[in-house]
Formats: C-alpha cells, sequence, structure tokens
C-alpha cells in the first residue's frame, strides 16, 4: 500500500522542527489528511511513497562504534566530542560561507550534515568553549543506478575560549577537522559498499526515520533518513 | 611570521622577567601567531592574576573549507540523481494586496 507522507517544518524552505504524518492509502485512493492545528509552520512537503522504497536511518549508522573512535581520534585531544553524531538535511544556501563558491551547488540542493558537539576546556585565564563540528555530504546515484556519497564541506562554530585561548583552539581546530573528510569519506565508502551489487532508480531524504505509519515530531536540521527505490 | 613570532617571544620573556623581578612565577606559551604570559600569587590574602597576550592577527571562531575543484568536479561528473528540493517550489502565504480606498475628497 503506498504511504503519502505529508511534513510541516517551523522554518522556511524545510528546516527546522518538522511534524510529520504517513497516511497508508489504495492506488487510486485519496489519501486525507484532516489535521485541524499544525501549529506555526513556515513550509510543507509531500512525498508518495512506493511500496519498494528502501530506508536508511543515518544517526543509528553513523553512531557506530568505528565512527565514533575515528571522530575522537580526529580531534587528538584538542576538543572532546559531546554529543552523539547527527544527521540532518541542510539545503545548500544555507551551508556556512556558501557563498564562497557560487554554483558548487543550488540553492535547494540538499547535503547531509553529518555533525557533533564538541568541548574545549582552557587554561584558568580563559572561558571553555562548546560548538560544533560539520561534514556535509552530497549522497547520489550515478548513471547506473549505483548509489555513493561524497563529503564536499566542512565548518566548525564555537562560543567561548574568550578572551586569549580563540586562536589555539581555532588553530587546533583547523589543524584537524580538514582531515576528517578523508576519514569520514573512508568509513562511508565502506558502508556504501554493502549496496555495491545493488542498482536504483531514485534516491531521496525524508525527514527523521522514515516511518511509514503515525505521526510525530523530528527536527529535520538532525535527523534524516535516505531512501531509495531498488531498479 | 618568522619576524613577528620573534617579537612575541622576545616580549613574552621580557614581561615574564619583570613579573619575575615582582616575585610572580610567570608561565609562557608561545606558538607560531601568539605569546601568552600567566601568574598567580597571593598577595594579602587575595589572588592576584596577570595575563598579557600578544598577538598578530585576529581569530575567527567560525571557519569551513571543501573538497578540493578537482575532487568536487570528479564526482559531480558521476551524479545522474540527487537529492534536491529544487522540483517543488514552495509556495509562501502573501497576503492578498487590497486596493488602497480611496481617499476622501
Amino acid at each position: 500500500m503506498p504511504v503519502l507522507t505529508n511534513y510541516w517544518f517551523s522554518d522556511t524552505d524545510f528546516r527546522g522542527n518538522t511534524e510529520f504524518l504517513n497516511i497508508g492509502h489504495c492506488a487510486g485512493c485519496w489519501a486525507w489528511i484532516n489535521w485541524s492545528n499544525i501549529g506555526s509552520t513556515d513550509s510543507t512537503l509531500v512525498w508518495e511513497r512506493e511500496d519498494r522504497e528502501v530506508v536508511v536511518d543515518l544517526p543509528p549508522l553513523l553512531n557506530a562504534s568505528d565512527i565514533l573512535n575515528a571522530v575522537d581520534g580526529l580531534l587528538r585531544g584538542s576538543a572532546n566530542r559531546t554529543s552523539g553524531i547527527k544527521a540532518g538535511w541542510i539545503p545548500w544556501r544555507y551551508v556556512p560561507e556558501h557563498e564562497s563558491d557560487p554554483g558548487r551547488h543550488a540553492d535547494l540542493d540538499l547535503l547531509i550534515r553529518i555533525f557533533f558537539n564538541f568541548h574545549v576546556s582552557t587554561p584558568w585565564y580563559c572561558s571553555d568553549a562548546d560548538g560544533n563540528i560539520s561534514y556535509y555530504v552530497v549522497p547520489y546515484l550515478d548513471g547506473d543506478g549505483r548509489l555513493a556519497a561524497y563529503v564536499d564541506w566542512w565548518s566548525y562554530d564555537y562560543d567561548g575560549g574568550g578572551p586569549f585561548c580563540t586562536g589555539a583552539i581555532s588553530d587546533a581546530l583547523d589543524s584537524a577537522v580538514p582531515g576528517g573528510m578523508s576519514t569520514l569519506q573512508s568509513m562511508i565508502d565502506a558502508r556504501l559498499a554493502f549496496f555495491a551489487d545493488r542498482r536504483f532508480d531514485t534516491l531521496y531524504l525524508l525527514p527523521g526515520n522514515g516511518a511509514r505509519s503515525g505521526g510525530g515530531n523530528v527536527n529535520v536540521n538532525e535527523h534524516v533518513s535516505l531512501a531509495v527505490i531498488p531498479r | 611570521m618568522e619576524r613577528s613570532s620573534h617579537l612575541q617571544a622576545e616580549v613574552v620573556k621580557r614581561i615574564q622577567e619583570c613579573l619575575k623581578e615582582l616575585g610572580f612565577e610567570a608561565e609562557i606559551r608561545l606558538s607560531t601567531h601568539e605569546g601568552i604570559v600567566h601568574a598567580r600569587k597571593e598577595m594579602d590574602g587575595e589572588c592576584v592574576r596577570v595575563v598579557a597576550h600578544i598577538t598578530d592577527r585576529e581569530v575567527k571562531t567560525a571557519s569551513s573549507g571543501s573538497l578540493n575543484f578537482e575532487s568536487a568536479r570528479g564526482r559531480l561528473a558521476r551524479v545522474a540523481i540527487r537529492p534536491t528540493l529544487a522540483a517543488q517550489t514552495a509556495t509562501r502565504f502573501v497576503p492578498k494586496q487590497t486596493d488602497p480606498k480611496e481617499q476622501c475628497e
């Protein structure tokens, strides 16, 4: 039975807190959604989902111990990871400093933002710093329908470290974070190897875990699933 | 940059010496762009703190970067289907414009 899923987003351009509702319906029938009070929402999406859809919920996959260990090793003690790894979608136009490379992607092309929070302890003459490190991944199907993905961008952002320690913190992050692109890429390639013999017709992202029944709430900035339709 | 680092090291060292004369056991930290001298000492029951910082740059607390152009171009050339919302146009609510009332003459 196909499922119509409706998403309502708290922010424009399909971002932020997301209410969703799944309605199974017979082929050729209406899918009804009566929702009298959807609250304050600024954008909405609807997707008609086929029975043969295959969904991969990304955060559980990314919080495997080998990936967490690799991330912690990447920071080399310069910072401590303080959250699990989150994976949300982000339209290109909201990627930090995307304007430095106009035309790299279209404004509403979706990237998967893989990120985690960190904490840096500092000497007594500075405040501690808290922030996040992000990698931006482009999933795709190639011309033969093979599933692939590449790490396209990185960023970090933090508060604190003042008044004298931001230099040391940024130096450490500038040294560690870009190098994480290749580490993450090899992890992704290892996961995608499981799909190497399969071919797909289409690929899309779904907010949350890709459930096909019921409704709920999720922050699409932090949690998405990858969905493919087998050939 | 080398000259700047040398200057910073010199300044930090001299401040450390001055503090030593005043009875502070100051520690120093030097990096390519920065030097810090810091010390703490109890005086009359109060903890007195001294910090001096010298740098040749303004630091940003946010940064970003990308896969190099050649690799990105190679990858993009292989992309046939990718997630995008570009095919869906979001309709934003636009309040209906009411004609301005004709003003009284």
